[in-house]
């Protein structure tokens, strides 16, 4: 088995790891603090300077410090989790359409968010709301780590995850259709779509320690994923602890994207598109798309969420719906694509 | 889509920026909520400034507070389902984001209807009190309901005012004849959904003097009585109510032909969503109208026919 190379394999040339990753981080860092200038309430360029350094007036500083600022650091977040995950995931799954969605990861914890407003959990205590999503995606990590250990198929992992978001869609629609609350159902649609939109510093501190270990067991992935791209059986042979992998891999991606998708609910298909923008640029070596993947993902969402609040009519467009709207076509394009190279 | 800032940013901005976005995360003030902020054109202290997020709220807010007392309204305030979209075009309009009741210097929010329920957790957060409107469905729920809102806006004179208004209006409303006599009625949303027991709609039509179907045969609150049903024993009339602002509270009766057969040759009230989007005074509004409905109904030669061949049949209560 082959990596899956890009559609447009050659076409571009790769630049070095580092200069892409300064350049991704710079793109990043103005997307970060033109993201501060966006929102509800129009804040000129020295007040909100002002606000950052808590000198404006309390209302400013407070929507500045601790709205924009939150959110910001929030897109950024999930973004990256998610261009890790996807990064990771394909490479080890041979799969280019793999992708946290793909494995269930973000459907169950999307359950697990439902859940937690169905039964009213998340109107009494809001916290309960992250802590059910990030445990529900543990117990399908859990169901994923078991079947990993047992079975050396990939494909089995997929079908997997297939058929985990398929209980959770079924659980999701059982609660919305029992749901004796008129507006639960569009709360429960609503969160679907995924927003980042007035959350605080409180779901940041929730969210940031899990996204950061599963980052950093993601980074931790990437050597073993260049030998993995010779083939399992070859990788084995060369000494490869297939399972440590697997560990890592499925690890990292259900607490990043279990966290993000607890705070911000599900943002579709930036796992997917991030490391197929940047394999060609790093030349299609594994390793080297993990890091670019993620600051990418983080500047892809954080543009994402900037859109949404530059559109100022009507209510605010989801940003799930966004990131489904641009990556909906890519996905068909990439299935299509694959289907030419396969005939 | 329009840009509402222009990004200028000069040669040192950024780094100026970069240091304030890591001074202000390592602050404590960032980690910790915050206390609230200092009113920005208040009321006053016992008449605070609130913003509403959702329909219901929007209508609350207008029937108890001062005009001066209103921060902001959700958009649907000014829309079709609005009971008070006149009233409501001399109010600023949020789109139902936490800055901007901030920003306005309210003091209060009132929600309904879960529309931003982060928005609202937010601003928890920073010390403006989240107030949600409790769905009511009965007239004392409606009594409290009303109470508590007004006791919050400082408005309790005002809110018993309200309140003994509608229970008068209700008085007068309210029919002689023995409930028996009642003409029946089966309640339809488009979507197929209608109202049993339990619903601020059903307290509507029997205080308007209708024998609500669906109360008697269930299912209770939100759902609908199956379409078997109302073939085997029709009601005197239907009423539907157009939630799609699209005038077409029919949809679900013209939908099935065999609905439609029973519907067509009964009167079917049409209630105006804004007559009844919440359990609040304003039912009193739908309960009028209805009273309207049913006396026409009543006069009417076709149902004076029928109702004395089905008096015998409609003491039989249909088993559940």
């Amino acid at each position: 088995m082959t990596h899956p190379s890009h559609p447009a394999a050659g076409l571009i040339r790769p630049v070095r790891q580092s200069s892409l990753c300064v350049g991704l981080l710079l793109l990043l860092g103005a997307l970060m603090l033109a993201s501060l200038n966006f929102g509800y309430v129009d804040i000129d360029q020295s007040d909100l300077i002002r606000a950052a350094f808590g000198l404006s007036d309390p209302s400013t500083n407070m929507i500045v410090q601790q709205l924009r600022m939150p959110r910001m650091l929030l897109a950024v977040m999930v973004g990256m989790s998610l261009g890790a995950s996807g990064a990771v995931l394909q490479g080890l799954l041979h799969n280019p359409l793999a992708e946290p969605g793909t494995l269930g990861i973000t459907g169950a914890a999307s359950l697990g968010a439902v859940i937690a407003i169905y039964f009213g959990f998340a109107a009494t205590t809001p916290l309960s709301l992250p802590l059910f999503a990030m445990t529900s995606a543990g117990i399908a990590t859990l169901l994923l780590l078991f079947v990993a250990r047992d079975n050396g198929r990939t494909l089995t992992l997929i079908l997997l995850g297939v058929g985990i978001s398929g209980v959770s869609v079924a659980l999701t629609s059982l609660a919305m259709n029992l749901s004796p609350n008129p507006w639960a159902v569009s709360e429960i649609a609503m969160w679907l779509l995924g927003s980042v939109r007035d959350r605080t510093f409180q779901e940041v501190n929730l969210a940031a320690p899990f996204i950061l270990i599963g980052l950093i067991m993601l980074m931790a992935c990437a050597p073993s994923l260049d030998i993995l791209s010779l083939g399992e059986d070859s990788a084995r042979s060369l000494g490869l602890r297939v399972g440590r992998l697997r560990i890592l891999a499925i690890g990292g991606t259900s607490l990043a994207v279990g966290a993000g998708v607890a705070v911000s609910g599900s943002v579709g298909f930036v796992g997917l598109m991030m490391p197929h923008l940047i394999r060609p640029l790093v030349g299609h070596i594994p390793s080297r798309l993990i890091l670019p993947s993620a600051i990418g993902g983080g500047a892809l969402v954080l543009a994402a969420d900037i859109v949404v609040r530059l559109i100022a009519v009507g209510p605010e467009l989801q940003l799930g719906v966004l990131t489904s709207l641009i990556g909906t076509p890519f996905f068909i394009y990439l299935v299509i694509s694959l289907r030419k190279r396969m005939a | 889509m329009r840009r509402r800032h222009h990004i200028n940013f000069g040669s040192c901005r950024p780094c100026r920026f970069a240091l304030a976005i890591g001074m202000a995360l390592l602050s404590p003030m960032a980690w910790a909520p915050a206390a609230a902020a200092p009113a920005k054109g208040a009321a006053s202290a016992h008449r605070p400034k609130a913003a509403s997020f959702g329909l219901c709220a929007d209508q609350m807010l207008m029937m108890l507070a001062d005009p001066s007392q209103i921060a902001s309204l959700s958009p649907t305030a000014r829309g079709p389902l609005s009971a008070y979209a006149q009233r409501a075009k001399a109010f600023p309009i949020n789109r139902g984001s936490a800055e901007e009741v901030i920003a306005s210097g309210a003091k209060l929010l009132l929600q309904s209807d879960a529309v931003s329920p982060t928005s609202a957790a937010a601003l928890r957060q920073f010390g403006i009190k989240t107030i949600s409107i409790p769905m009511a469905n009965s007239w004392p729920e409606i009594d409290a309901m009303v109470r508590q809102i007004a006791h919050e806006l400082g408005q309790s004179a005002r809110g018993e005012a309200v309140i003994k208004n509608m229970h008068q209006r209700l008085a007068q409303l309210h029919p002689t004849s023995p409930t028996n006599q009642w003409p029946s009625i089966i309640y339809y949303r488009p979507d197929g959904g209608g109202a049993g027991a339990g619903t601020f709609v059903d307290i509507s039509l029997k205080a308007a003097g209708f024998r609500n179907l669906q109360s008697l045969w269930g299912p209770p609150q939100w759902g609908g009585i199956p379409a078997e049903r109302v073939l085997r024993q029709p009601p005197d009339a239907f009423a539907v109510s157009y939630f799609d602002t699209s005038n077409n509270g029919t949809s679900i009766l013209r939908r099935n032909p065999l609905l439609w057969g029973q519907a067509r040759t009964r009167p079917i009230i049409h209630v105006p969503g804004k007559y009844w989007n919440c359990g609040s005074p304003l039912l009193v509004d739908a309960v009028e109208l209805l009273v309207a409905e049913r006396r026409k109904l009543i006069a009417s030669p076709t149902y004076r026919a029928s109702s004395s061949r089905a008096s015998l049949s409609r003491s039989q209560r249909p088993s559940p």
